[in-house]
């Protein structure tokens, strides 16, 4: 499929995009779409035009050899033909097609569209197509919301802005497409697959920043203070001097003080661009996790040091946006 | 694209299809081509069944290759239609066999819709539309089922529901829309159907008489003549010694008859024939005949011959005329006398012809009763299952030797003899008799009804039928073969296996007379319905309006049905009813209580409002607490609903309504 969009020509391209624009005129470029007349299309599928094609070859069959079954049978197929339009088209009426969220992943999972569906009515084989692909088939919505999750297929890494989604149905006999698009402004990520880093050594750089406001609980060499024991902590860990003047199990708690951010930098690590991005990936998310603070240094930029959730988020985007290098790729 | 669910249930009811198609196609096709379909089928069916892998590309296509010189070799060029079907038929037995992908179901399942259309071109009747309607259902559930993932017995369902609502309007279209006439000339199928031959061996018409096809239906238009009938069909003018032929110059004068209808004077009788497909072109009718049908020629000797559409049924009213008294015209003379080809053959018959017409003075009609006396007198008998007669001197072993026969065998011996003595004569092949259906009135004639007699051309007195199976076996001039007491034994156990055959048990004697009945109504109505017909139908509907304008009104009509149905499906559905069937039936009581004048405030619980109703109506207090009683226990005590308990609860509901009835 790809490969035969990729050897037409770009100005044929350029001109269904064009034609696309002008015929759409913006009303699918919503986060709320009901399928009513104006929002819904029909005609016949590929099926259904060869249906017809067999449906006037019985025609012609029928009216030179004057024979009734056959004429009726050509007759009959041209009134289901005309009913499964209108029932078709009927099918998708009503539904309304609501964005709900969009969740980005780590390459090679993809990034998932999450929409809502609302239907006051039975609403039969529902197809989504994104890029060509089918992303999921509905096969029935009967209830009156649900909740679909799309696997947008994009498995490399990358910034990807939400193109136009086609929702599809070709109910009750394939003959008939009927369908709407919904296009979105919202942009998905891939961020980099998570690669753990060879050399753990290379990679701490203290920034001397440091001005030891920040503290790494769980640590093993300053003294901190005393906390009350709490059954599975560690053993070690238990202030006996204490228990035996007070007969209160109290814990010692100690922090570190020698890294407590660290910024990671693109230049110092090893291996070409997609594996420094990998391992990035990794150190970003381990560090959120652990809640140390971190900075990023790439070429584009510094991102300042943050524990923030939305710090990660915009450090694992910049990696995910992170230019490719041409002459890596294959 | 693949389809993984209902992939066993596609593909079993795709060889189903093919099955059943084959089972109607296979006597147009030859042996070794339908032992190959039938083997594909059944593969197609291991394959499901067994679960076992589809043959690979390579393997696929090199068979169907090999299928296809089978198919040039077996079934040949020269009719290009069954090949056509055949091939179409083969090459979607192959395409399933191959078919893994959306795609190819889609294309087997499309392919079907028209070869289910070609089986209409070599069999019309009821039983056939059944069942290929049938499979036009199966196809259509198909279709949804490629589509959704629901089971084949909810896509047959909804198929045959949609078809059902389909089929008032394709109906209406083929009635009403006024039809085309057919653009292109295309060749007919070839169908290999048993029926008269164009030559008369005397031990041909014998074999007809196995079969129990019905030939044709005639109907008259007044009160029907007495019998016999003589249907004619075929003159055969030239005889080679052992067969009586058509002779070419006969051929060539079947050209459209030039008489005009005063020459001819009144007919004597009209009469509807409903003829079924035939392999030949022969029509029927008594004496003289003449169709105003449009696909019907009239030669000039008084036949009925079809110029098209050969393997559809055909409905014609023809008008018999008496024949002509005129002296035959010195070529015809001659055609009918002569004897050029067998001159030296039967040379016992000539002189027994030359004695007895010397006996009767050279008269002929003296002869021609003569003739008939001598086939009373000497001994003839007649039967179904004459003894085998070979070389050069037929007629004459025939005539001095054996003594028992077929008509076929009087005719050819008398139509020699006559001509031995200079009369013109010659063979006709037809059908004598028929089968009176009392109910509707019409004359059915069967392919055993077969028949062979003579025309003997007497001086003022024109042709005349010769037929001496009438002194042989008079019992056969009056009905049917099926109705000759005499030969009823050598009949039924002559015909091959059918209904017919066990006539003699009265149900089944009813059965095969109202199937005859049914298949009669189908071949009138809905066969026979051709451009004729139509155009009188629409003139009684419309009048003198053009055609166009009534095309226009008859899609409007029909455009009408589709915004109906549309605004049926826009329908906007209404409120869903609670779900629990006894919530629907204290509904009911409120609904009925409301009307009652007992309207409890607003915000009640059910139970608070069946207890507000039986205070308020103390003579139904005892059904509504029981009721109420009921509806506790299964709606907030979570009892099981039973079917015992749905009972109760209707008897209930009726009950409060009912006992109200009798206070008032």
């Amino acid at each position: 499929m790809n490969n035969k969009i990729g050897k037409r020509p770009t100005f044929w391209l350029q001109f269904k995009a064009k034609v696309f624009k002008l015929l759409l005129r913006n009303k699918h470029n919503t986060e709320h779409l009901t399928l009513t007349h104006n929002t819904l299309y029909v005609l016949p599928s590929k099926l259904g035009v060869s249906f017809l094609v067999v449906t006037m070859l019985n025609f012609i069959l029928g009216i030179n050899y004057q024979n009734n079954l056959i004429l009726a049978m050509a007759y009959l197929m041209l009134v289901v033909m005309i009913f499964s339009l209108l029932m078709g088209y009927s099918n998708l009426k009503g539904l309304k097609i609501d964005y709900k969220n969009h969740i980005a992943s780590y390459a090679p999972c993809s990034a998932l569209l999450e929409l809502q569906l609302k239907t006051e009515k039975k609403c039969q084989s529902l197809q989504f197509i994104y890029e060509n692909k089918t992303l999921t088939t509905v096969d029935e919505i009967t209830s009156q919301q649900q909740i679909v999750n799309l696997d947008l297929g994009l498995k490399e890494r990358g910034e990807y802005p939400l193109r136009r989604l086609k929702i599809i149905s070709k109910y009750p006999f394939g003959l008939v497409s009927v369908w709407s698009y919904m296009q979105l402004a919202h942009t998905v990520f891939v961020y980099p697959q998570q690669l753990k880093p060879l050399h753990e050594a290379s990679l701490q750089n203290n920034h001397n920043t440091d001005d030891g406001l920040h503290k790494n609980s769980h640590g093993s060499d300053e003294f901190d203070g005393l906390n009350i024991h709490q059954p599975g902590m560690n053993m070690k860990r238990i202030s006996w001097k204490h228990y035996a003047k007070t007969q209160q199990l109290m814990v010692k708690e100690f922090v570190n003080y020698s890294a407590q951010s660290v910024v990671f930098d693109f230049n110092l690590l090893q291996g070409n661009t997609e594996s420094r991005l990998q391992q990035l990936s990794y150190l970003v998310t381990l560090a959120y996790s652990q809640g140390v603070s971190y900075g990023l240094q790439l070429e584009a930029g510094l991102y300042a040091i943050s524990d923030t959730k939305e710090h990660c988020k915009q450090c694992l985007e910049a990696l995910s946006r992170f230019a490719k290098d041409e002459n890596e790729s294959h | 694209m693949k389809v993984t669910d209902n992939l066993t249930a596609i593909n079993l009811s795709l060889s189903i299809v093919y099955i059943l198609l084959l089972s109607f196609i296979f006597p147009e096709l030859p042996p070794l081509f339908n032992t190959l379909l039938a083997s594909l089928c059944i593969w197609n069916l291991a394959v499901t069944l067994l679960k076992r892998n589809k043959p690979n590309a390579i393997l696929a296509n090199t068979l169907a290759g090999l299928s296809l010189l089978i198919l040039f070799y077996d079934v040949g060029f020269s009719d290009t239609v069954t090949l056509f079907v055949a091939m179409l038929i083969l090459s979607s037995l192959f395409k399933l066999l191959q078919a893994t992908t959306k795609k190819h179901y889609q294309t087997i399942i499309l392919l079907s819709f028209f070869s289910l259309s070609t089986v209409y071109l070599f069999s019309q009747s009821l039983f056939a539309t059944l069942v290929i309607s049938m499979l036009y259902i199966l196809n259509f559930a198909l279709l949804a089922l490629i589509e959704s993932k629901h089971s084949l017995k909810i896509a047959a369902k909804d198929s045959c529901k949609l078809l059902l609502l389909a089929l008032p309007l394709a109906i209406f279209l083929l009635l009403l829309l006024p039809k085309l006439p057919a653009f292109w000339q295309l060749p007919g199928p070839k169908l290999a159907k048993t029926g008269l031959s164009e030559s008369v061996d005397p031990f041909d018409i014998a074999k007809l008489s196995n079969s129990d096809e019905l030939v044709f239906r005639a109907k008259f238009d007044q009160q029907k003549p007495s019998a016999p009938y003589y249907w004619r069909a075929i003159i055969h003018d030239e005889f080679d010694g052992q067969r009586w032929l058509i002779s070419d110059i006969l051929k060539s004068q079947h050209a459209i008859d030039q008489t005009t209808s005063a020459e001819r004077g009144e007919p004597l009788y009209s009469y509807q024939i409903f003829a079924e497909p035939g392999a030949k072109p022969w029509l029927y009718g008594l004496q003289f005949a003449d169709s105003p049908h449009q696909d019907v020629k009239t030669t000039s000797n008084g036949l009925l011959l079809r110029k098209r559409f050969l393997a559809n049924s055909i409905s014609y009213t023809a008008q018999s005329y008496a024949f002509s008294l005129a002296k035959l015209s010195h070529s015809a003379h001659y055609q009918n006398v002569q004897l050029s080809l067998a001159k030296e053959t039967n040379l016992q018959s000539r002189s027994l012809a030359k004695r007895l017409y010397e006996q009767h003075n050279n008269d002929d009609q003296a002869f021609y009763s003569a003739l008939y006396d001598y086939f009373a007198n000497n001994n003839f008998g007649y039967t179904l299952t004459p003894d085998p007669i070979t070389g050069n001197n037929t007629l004459d072993q025939f005539l001095f030797a054996n003594k028992r026969g077929f008509c076929g065998h009087y005719a050819s011996t008398a139509a020699f003899m006559f001509r031995s003595v200079g009369i013109p004569a010659r063979v006709i092949s037809g059908y004598l008799g028929g089968e009176y259906n009392q109910q509707n009135s019409y004359m059915s004639v069967y392919q055993y009804d077969a028949h062979a007699w003579v025309e003997v051309f007497i001086k003022n007195k024109g042709w005349q039928i010769f037929d001496a199976t009438a002194v042989v076996s008079p019992e056969r001039l009056n009905g049917s073969l099926s109705q000759h007491l005499q030969l009823n034994n050598e009949f039924t156990s002559n015909l091959s296996f059918g209904l017919l055959r066990l006539s003699n048990i009265a149900g089944i004697n009813w059965l095969r007379l109202k199937l005859e009945n049914l298949d009669y109504q189908w071949t009138n109505w809905v066969l026979g319905f051709d451009q004729q017909k139509q155009t009188s139908l629409l003139k009684e509907l419309f009048g003198n309006k053009q055609l166009w304008q009534i095309s226009l009104i008859v899609i409007a009509t029909v455009c009408l049905a589709f915004i109906c149905y549309f605004v049926y499906l826009s329908w906007p559905n209404k409120p869903e009813s609670p779900a629990h069937s006894l919530a629907k039936d204290y509904l009911t009581i409120v609904r009925w209580c409301n009307k009652q004048g007992i309207s409890a405030p607003t915000n009640q619980t059910p139970l608070q409002f069946l207890a507000y109703a039986a205070q308020q109506l103390p003579n139904k207090r005892t059904y509504i607490m029981q009721f109420a009683q009921l509806y506790s226990n299964v709606r907030y005590r979570q009892l099981i609903f039973s079917a015992y308990h749905k009972k109760h609860s209707k008897y209930l509901v009726k009950l409060i309504k009912t006992t109200n009835k009798r206070t008032l």
